[in-house]
């Protein structure tokens, strides 16, 4: 491995400095990065700035109506975290799908997120869900739409099997996310859904392996007043250039029952990236599949109507 | 017999007890340093003065190459680069290079970069210059037999009427080539009411045993012999390649086994190739040297299982009596596959399938290609073979309307049946019967008529297979091994034998052999590691012949030491010899047990006496005759008989496959150590699993980005179905106390049941392995009528 | 460029040198002639290198050596007490659950994380433990049954 050296930032603001001044990349689990540096030289010249021991972004707070996640806290810590378990089963879930027990005890979500690789478990989770990220930099902390925060790649589509290994970014984080120079994410704030709110999270594997999915879709379908569903959101890995969040509304759909339109809108969305998917067509063809799988568990029967 | 894990009992067919250490799971001997991480493999070695080395692959599959090294040689901690002009005899004896300007595929090594340190080697190989001159390759098979395709080797023939040409050039690999010949097929096609023709597909599998490859070569102290320690699966051939590298005379050069981290039959050739490598480096330097490959440079450099095309002919009456077998299995050989003209002879001999043919042609030849390494796979061929025999079994039953257990019923080898090579089979064949009793025991037939017309995303599928496997080398090869007992005074005992522990449990197995035949308890015998100087050499380890064929010797020289010590323990206890019992390390007299000697009196007493405290056994197998021309013969000596059922889930909408269930039966002869037996067949089912399902190493343009664990999927433990093992024993003279084999047989089955499975669950034919999820989506939308057959030679005109 | 550490390695203090890009992997095989922990792919997928930090199992492939300045580290050497096997340890050879042996140590440890935390872990619960330790010679069930016997008390005979 060549890095030019390794510290570990005395606090958030010294981070943010040496950060800010370049020749520094951050490093919180090291999954991603360690792999990189491994066969590539992109970081001979590069520190790696550890984050990982910086107490203040270690917690998992509630504030408000969200859960707030420190850039720190690794991916097992929320799945051992009650509040993740039993109130945002969707991040739960996609959280717990992620790499192996030892890539989680060391894997960050927000590393996750910084790596803005299209194939991860979490970014499509936290997407759906309207997750926002905590940014901090010269100006101070301002908070980001997590669906808003990435940039398009459409090389990455290309990518057979993106894998980390093969990766195309040396600093994702640069080149795949709209921070400003010097920003860092200093943690992520996640919503709690209205109660009531179902949930389904797919990682399409070839055999139950701890890389990356195929493809993996999120979804939640939200409740009215009378428990009906109303409102789907969803996303999904592995097969758009960026994130995105489909949503569909109940009775905004020209007739459509909420199933067929949320079905309709992503064959669309699924169709303008056909150009960009003229390899896969295997994730083209079975994407539609993934999303009625999810609305048959989710929408029982009997709620066909517009 | 032990029930780990099982909820039925194992079938035996017969009862032992008359054995003491013989059919007992006793753990490991090497499970305490295994278990504890105190096993050196040979990349946990390291010594003063050590050089790093490191192999630059070519990145182009086909060209030549000018290497320019002035750089990396300038660069800091560099000791040497060498290239294809240092090396004495730069091609091995076994057709691969040690080091060329002409690659042949991406593997080929073109440069060797030796520095202070690993990170040296590394940086400095990076700086290596390889200027290629792109030459015009062929990366498919059917592009190899194309007209005016390039000729890649100056040995490549052509193709006649399917056949291999020797008056004609082209890409077949000649040496490779293997015809069967038995009856009058035209006869039987005519006979015929149900004729059908279908070609299969499998893909180049990777080994991925844990362990890289690492090789460490040194003058060693006393003798400045050339040692070496290395992970190759073969205890003397690491010699036999430095020796051919270097040119030096066999004896001054000594190779020590490691611990070897898994081979399943890919450490061989490419390790003794880095051994030549790293030896020349010391050579040069004086120096020792080590070898590790990454992930990365294994599996591009290694061996895998080679990609079979095997069109089939099958014809049959309208009962299912099977008239007529036509076969070619064209297997891609990459630019070198120097082991396919022993590997086609099994699969020649087995490529019928265990079903009693009256006339059956096959030709099975290799043809070169610019992909990847084909070599040795446990199997060494088998899974591919069995892939095309059973699916069009199960395509003929379809065909004629009956069940393919019907089928089966109508055609299994059975006792005094004569195989496709015209051998009777003269042993107990239990095939039939263990099929019979694992159908009954999975509710097959029930559930093969239930799961016919699903519908609904989930879909279940069943299977069921069978196979014969020609036991140990049989006539593929030199079946004699030596063992070599030596009784020291403190009556504790040394084994050697010159096959391999390669992780199998060989020393385990012939620990408890020897001490089965000399009456010496377990506890008191050592079996050494592999030393080409303290042991001659027995052959290779590979075939599953091991057990039964390798430990012929070391029963021997556990009798004969048996014999040895009753003679002096005759003599101490002043009786004769056949009045005494040597059993558990206690000899006595049979009738007055109080009247015994212990072995370190009796072993002090033969040092004394000047008598031999050591035996050494050579053990040489009955010979077999075959007829290269036809194929006609006895191939093997005996054959192990297996059946497995594999029930699956298939969703019908991805393509994904959750594995339910794998019943594996197998005839094993004895079970020397069930325990083991139970291991080895978990595992090959769990490869097997990978081989139908996803496993491969894909080789577009002769390049492959396959090339570590995270590309190249293999099972985890997640993916364990309930998996449920019947261990038969049957009666059979031939291996080392009646014992078959079982490493190989233990995986060939299960791709082609997973397979056959997932057909029965989406009700549409499916032809390629490995059948991924895209493929299976394919055969759902009907677009499975890909043409598998395309670009092939029509079968033989057999008329 | 070295650089001092100090850590707790299979409970004692440890002070060694390390320079930067140095992995966990190589200060433990390399420097300090730990080689019970193995490298089998380099990237986090196969486990070989599996070790325990802070309690937690950890790929030492991808945890850079300084990063344990401070911290408390067990490896495989460090797991037996007064010479005698640990339960798992035991329990595999007994159940046959090792054959080549290279993935063991990884597999020891990654069992031994799970059983601190989960004493009485589901089959699932194992399988998903160890889903990051590739094995490719016993095809796992053995290893699985070892690990729920080892965590009832080690007593099945085989």
């Amino acid at each position: 491995m060549l890095i030019r050296d390794y510290i570990r930032a005395s606090s958030l603001e010294e981070a943010s400095e040496r950060y800010a001044a370049g020749g520094y990349i951050l490093f919180a689990g090291g999954t991603d990065l360690m792999v990189k540096a491994r066969g590539k030289k992109w970081y001979q010249d590069k520190t790696f700035l550890d984050i990982s021991g910086l107490q203040e972004l270690k917690e998992i707070r509630e504030e408000e109506n969200f859960l707030c996640v420190g850039a720190a806290v690794t991916l097992t810590e929320l799945e051992e975290n009650r509040e993740v378990r039993e109130r945002l089963p969707l991040l739960y879930e996609a959280v717990r799908s992620v790499g192996s027990t030892q890539i989680r005890n060391r894997a960050t979500l927000a590393g996750n997120l910084a790596n803005a690789c299209p194939a991860s478990d979490c970014i499509p989770a936290l997407v759906t869900l309207g997750a926002q990220v905590e940014v901090y930099g010269g100006k101070g902390k301002r908070v980001i739409p997590a669906e808003q925060i990435f940039r398009e790649c459409r090389a990455c589509l290309r990518h057979s099997g993106m894998h980390v290994r093969t990766c195309y970014y040396s600093d994702p984080t640069e080149k795949k996310l709209i921070l400003e120079p010097g920003e860092m994410i200093c943690g992520i704030r996640i919503p709690f859904p209205k109660p009531g709110t179902g949930h389904w999270f797919y990682k399409l594997t070839q055999n139950r392996t701890i890389g990356m999915a195929v493809m993996n879709l999120s979804m939640t379908v939200e409740p009215d007043e009378r428990g009906k569903a109303r409102r789907i959101r969803l996303s999904a890995g592995g097969i758009f250039p960026r994130p995105v969040c489909l949503e569909t509304v109940r009775g905004k759909n020209a007739g459509k029952s909420l199933r067929e339109a949320c079905l309709e809108q992503a064959v669309n969305a699924i169709e303008q990236e056909k150009d960009l998917l003229a390899d896969y067509p295997y994730k083209r063809r079975v994407f539609p599949e993934l999303i009625e799988e999810g609305l048959e568990a989710l929408l029982p029967d009997g709620e066909e109507d517009s | 017999m032990e029930q780990a894990g099982d909820r039925m009992p194992d079938r035996k067919i017969i009862p032992d007890g008359k054995f003491q250490t013989v059919g007992k799971s006793v753990p490991r001997v090497d499970a305490f340093e295994k278990v504890t991480g105190r096993a050196k493999y040979a990349d946990d070695l390291s010594m003063p003065h050590m050089l790093h080395a490191v192999c630059v692959h070519s990145k182009v599959p086909y060209a030549s190459v000018k290497v320019n090294a002035e750089k990396a040689r300038s660069m800091p901690g560099v000791v040497l680069v060498l290239t294809e002009k240092d090396f004495p005899k730069p091609q091995s004896m076994l057709d691969f290079w040690y080091c060329t300007d002409h690659p042949k595929f991406c593997g080929d090594v073109v440069a060797v970069v030796a520095a202070e340190t690993r990170t040296q080697a590394e940086n400095a190989a990076a700086e290596v210059k390889v200027l290629s001159e792109k030459l015009s390759g062929v990366y498919t098979v059917q592009e190899a037999l194309a007209p005016d395709s390039p000729v890649i080797r100056d040995k490549g023939v052509g193709l006649y009427n399917g056949m291999p040409d020797p008056s004609g050039k082209g890409n077949v690999f000649l040496e490779s080539y293997h015809p069967l010949r038995k009856g009058n097929v035209a006869d039987g096609f005519a006979r015929s009411d149900v004729i059908l023709e279908r070609t299969y597909a499998t893909g180049f599998v990777e080994h991925a045993y844990i362990e890289p490859e690492s090789v460490l070569t040194y003058y060693d102290d006393v003798n400045q012999l050339l040692t070496i320690r290395s992970c190759s699966q073969q205890g003397h051939m690491p010699r036999e390649f430095v020796a051919d590298a270097l040119r030096l005379p066999m004896n001054r050069i000594r190779a020590v086994q490691c611990t070897v981290g898994g081979s399943f039959g890919g450490k061989f050739e490419m390790t003794g190739l880095m051994c030549a490598r790293a030896a020349l480096v010391t050579q040069k330097t004086g120096r020792p040297c080590k070898i590790t490959y990454t992930r990365e440079d294994s599996i591009l450099e290694s061996a895998k299982r080679h990609p079979f095309y095997t069109t089939i002919r099958i014809g049959a009456d309208q009962n299912g009596k099977i008239l007529a077998y036509q076969a070619r299995q064209l297997e891609n050989c990459g630019a070198y596959n120097n082991q396919a003209p022993w590997m086609n002879i099994r699969a020649m001999v087995h490529s019928a399938g265990p079903y009693e043919i009256e006339n059956v042609w096959t030709d099975t030849f290799g043809v070169f290609t610019n992909t990847l390494s084909p070599c040795a796979f446990r199997g060494y061929s088998s899974p591919q073979v069995i892939f095309g025999n059973e699916m069009i079994m199960d395509e003929l039953a379809g065909e004629l309307g009956i069940s393919v257990l019907d089928l089966k019923r109508k055609n299994l080898l059975r006792k005094g049946s004569r195989t496709a090579t015209g051998q009777e089979l003269i042993h107990e064949t239990i095939l039939a019967d263990m099929m019979e009793s694992v159908a009954a025991e999975t509710d097959y037939e029930r559930k093969e008529r239930e799961y016919r017309n699903q519908t609904g995303r989930w879909r279940k599928g069943i299977s069921l297979v069978t196979s014969y496997r020609g036991s140990a080398l049989g006539g593929e090869g030199v079946d004699s091994s030596g063992a070599m007992f030596t009784a020291l005074p403190d009556g504790s005992f040394i084994l050697n034998a010159a096959l391999m522990e390669v992780g199998q449990g060989l020393r385990t197995v012939y620990a408890q052999i020897v001490s089965e035949a000399s009456g010496i308890a377990l506890d008191d015998i050592m079996v050494e590691a592999v030393d080409t100087h303290h042991i001659p050499d027995s052959g290779l380890t590979v075939a599953s012949r091991g057990t039964a064929q390798g430990g012929q010797s070391v029963k021997m020289a556990g009798e004969k030491m048996k014999e040895m010590l009753l003679e002096s323990a005759a003599e101490l206890l002043h009786a004769k010899p056949e009045e005494l019992i040597l059993e558990n390390s206690i000899c006595c007299v049979a009738k007055e047990p109080e009247r015994r000697i212990t072995m370190a009196e009796i072993c002090t007493y033969r040092k004394y006496a000047g008598l031999p405290l050591a035996t050494y056994q050579w053990y040489i197998p009955r010979p077999l005759v075959n007829d290269e021309k036809t194929g006609q013969g006895e191939a093997f000596t005996t054959y192990a008989y297996g059946v497995t059922v594999a029930e699956v889930l298939v969703n019908t909408g991805t393509g994904e496959v959750k594995i339910e269930r794998v019943t594996a039966a197998h005839d094993v002869g004895k079970a020397i150590n069930p325990g083991l037996i139970k291991g080895q067949i978990y595992g090959g089912i769990m490869m097997g699993i990978g081989f139908g399902l996803w496993e491969e190493v894909r080789v577009p343009g002769g390049k492959t980005e396959d090339t570590n664990l995270d590309a190249y999927h293999i099972a985890t433990a997640r993916d364990v179905p309930d998996i449920r093992i019947r261990i038969f024993e049957s009666r059979d003279p031939e291996g080392t106390y009646g014992a078959k084999c079982i490493a190989e047989a233990a995986t060939e089955m299960t791709g082609t049941a997973v397979a056959l499975a997932v057909q029965h669950a989406i009700g549409k034919t499916v032809r390629r392995l490995p059948l991924t999820m895209e493929r299976i989506v394919c055969a759902l939308d009907g677009d499975a009528e890909e043409n598998i057959a395309g670009g092939l030679p029509p079968l033989p005109d057999v008329r | 460029m070295m650089k001092e550490i100090e850590f707790t390695l299979n409970g004692t203090r440890t002070r060694t040198e390390t320079q930067p890009g140095e992995r966990l992997l190589d200060l433990l095989r390399e420097r300090l002639g730990l080689t019970g922990t193995k490298e089998g792919c380099g990237i986090g997928s196969c486990g070989a290198c599996t070790v325990i930090l802070d309690g937690k199992a950890v790929n030492a492939c991808l945890v850079p050596a300084q990063a344990v300045d401070g911290r408390e580290l067990v490896t495989i050497e460090g797991i037996m007490q007064n010479e005698s096997l640990h339960p798992i340890q035991d329990a595999l050879i007994r159940h046959h659950a090792i054959q080549c042996g290279f993935c063991t140590p990884g597999l020891v440890m990654s069992a031994k994380a799970l059983l601190d935390e989960n004493p009485d872990p589901s089959r699932g619960e194992i399988q998903r433990a160890i889903a990051g330790n590739l094995c490719r010679c016993t095809g796992y069930e053995q290893v699985i049954e070892a690990i729920q016997d080892a965590a009832k008390g080690g007593k099945t005979q085989c």
